[in-house]
């Protein structure tokens, strides 16, 4: 997998949470609305005030695409891969990797899986019923934070 | 007419892979021909606007000096892509009619095969962390997952993408410009693999080097000029709720189905004092198949759904009921980012299109943009 994510003050905890397999979205403690990509305000009620809360995880798909072509030279052992917006029962939307073998279909339901990079983890989208544990291999070169 | 303006010239340089030359060798080539086709001398401009996306270009300040304007009255450079070229023509013209400005070059220049490719660009900003390390990092991906939706709430399919493709290769064949000039049909469409799904290579903008410009001038120097101008009787530039926190993220976009043109289209259409049931033609941004369909329904051109039924009925040939992307679109004549899409449209509305003139050109709506978003125009012959 490419190099990992350039990590900011506003998104740290979410990176950190998936080290801890743990999915992590943005609440408002103003008004209780979550939201994703993390913002430093608010924009339904406009309070800075915020905290982390764990999802649960599961959504449903709402788009899809099948990369078919590498458009870097690191994701050439990788295509076809499979790209899905998946929508968190908590409302709010993520953009994530399908694992490998899931077909994609609108609608459909899926569960977090966490896979870990050397460098950072990943959360990816299967079939709920796929299994409950995290898959992919524990190629973790140091503690998780 | 006074107290508007209008597109008074165009001018490109060719467009290739490798244009052997400077960005801003290609920009002034391009202004210089803009001011040629009006027959106005670089002296009288005083306003240049242009766009670029991660410095790709060059400011309209160097423009400026190469071409020895003497007073630059407005530069507007604009960190965007291809939602600025309406978006600048109409601040030209807004700039013209409150006397801030007299004649304004609007281009885009960049070298975008042989250097700087847009298609597979970072951009800087909050959101690209959340794309770039899983491999959702290409312009191409956004649109594609959009398309998705769209094609599957509207209830259409792969072959309305491909009715897009295959009708604009109709006009591309007339147009000595484009880069793809070759007809191809379903089965050729079809023979292409997937690039990234649901997109083909013929659903895709061919990436190239090059620089197009149109010049805006008050309608009454308009008047002395060469050609009978292009009036801009309206436009509008618009994002919609949450568009983003970078170019390319849409994550917090509620309908992927819907883009800008949604939303700008009632004061678009208000401005002119037109319905789309009055346009002779329209000009939709086309990087990729399906922000035309997106387009043509979000303008209210057609119904929710009905849009790749349009082009297969083949309402958007030159002898149907509304051309649509005359040149072949960026799709067949090259991605110059929408500032040909623009040049375009003037170019018939003048009845200037030569081979791929549409019989009717009195009106004629133009895009830019294809997501969160965008900007049109409606030109007319005034």
């Amino acid at each position: 997998m490419s190099t990992g994510p350039a990590i900011d003050e506003e998104s740290r905890p979410y990176w950190e949470g998936l080290r801890e397999e743990r999915l992590r979205i943005q609440r408002c403690t103003g008004c209780g609305a979550h939201r994703f990509p993390p913002l430093p305000a608010c924009p339904r009620c406009g309070a800075a005030e915020r905290e982390w809360v764990d999802s649960a995880g599961r959504g449903r798909l709402y788009a899809w695409i099948r990369v078919h072509q590498a458009f870097a030279p690191e994701l050439e052992v990788e295509v076809p891969y499979v790209v899905a917006t998946v929508e968190l029962e908590e409302g709010v939307r993520l953009v994530a990797r399908l694992e490998d073998g899931v077909e994609p279909e609108i609608d459909a339901a899926l569960a977090v899986r966490f896979v870990h990079h050397p460098d950072w983890s990943e959360a990816r989208f299967a079939a709920p019923d796929a299994g409950a544990t995290a898959i992919g291999t524990p190629t973790r070169s140091g503690d998780p934070r | 007419m006074s107290g508007e303006a209008a597109i008074t010239g165009v001018g490109y340089t060719p467009f290739s892979r490798a244009s052997g030359t400077t960005v801003l060798d290609l920009a002034q080539r391009a202004c210089r021909a803009a001011l040629d086709d009006a027959g106005l001398a670089p002296s009288e401009v005083d306003g240049i606007a242009s766009f670029m996306l991660n410095d790709d270009s060059v400011p309209c300040t160097a423009v400026a000096t190469t071409l020895g304007v003497p007073q630059l009255r407005l530069a507007l450079d604009l960190n965007l892509g291809g939602q600025a070229p309406c978006h600048l023509v109409w601040q030209a013209r807004n700039a013209i009619v409150t006397g801030q400005a007299r004649h304004v070059l609007v281009f885009r220049a960049m070298n975008g095969r042989s250097a700087a490719s847009v298609g597979s660009m970072q951009f800087p900003g909050p959101g690209g962390p959340f794309r770039y390390p899983i491999g959702y990092g290409a312009y191409m991906m956004y649109i594609a997952m959009w398309a998705r939706r769209f094609l599957h709430e509207t209830g259409q399919d792969e072959q309305d993408l491909a009715a897009v493709a295959i009708a604009q290769r109709r006009h591309a064949a007339r147009n000595p410009r484009a880069i793809r000039r070759r007809e191809i049909d379903l089965a050729e469409y079809q023979g292409e693999p997937f690039v990234v799904e649901p997109f083909r290579r013929h659903d895709c903008t061919s990436e190239v080097d090059g620089a197009c410009a149109v010049l805006v001038s008050s309608l009454e120097a308009a008047r002395d000029l060469r050609h009978s101008p292009a009036v801009v009787a309206s436009g509008a530039w618009r994002a919609g709720p949450a568009p983003g926190l970078d170019i390319g993220d849409h994550l917090a976009w509620a309908d992927y189905t819907r883009n800008y043109t949604t939303h700008l289209r009632e004061d678009l259409f208000a401005r002119a004092g037109l319905a789309p049931g009055d346009l002779d033609l329209a000009e939709i941004y086309d990087c990729f198949s399906s922000t035309v369909l997106m387009g043509l329904e979000g303008l209210g051109i057609c119904e929710r759904g009905g849009s790749g039924a349009f082009v297969r009925s083949g309402a958007t040939a030159l002898d149907g009921s509304l051309p649509v992307n005359t040149h072949g679109g960026l799709l067949a004549e090259g991605y110059l980012h929408g500032m040909n899409t623009v040049a375009e449209a003037a170019l018939q509305i003048m009845g200037r299109g030569g081979e791929r003139q549409a019989p009717r050109h009195e009106t004629c709506v133009v895009t830019s943009g294809a997501l969160m978003d965008g900007s049109a125009l409606i030109l007319t012959a005034g």
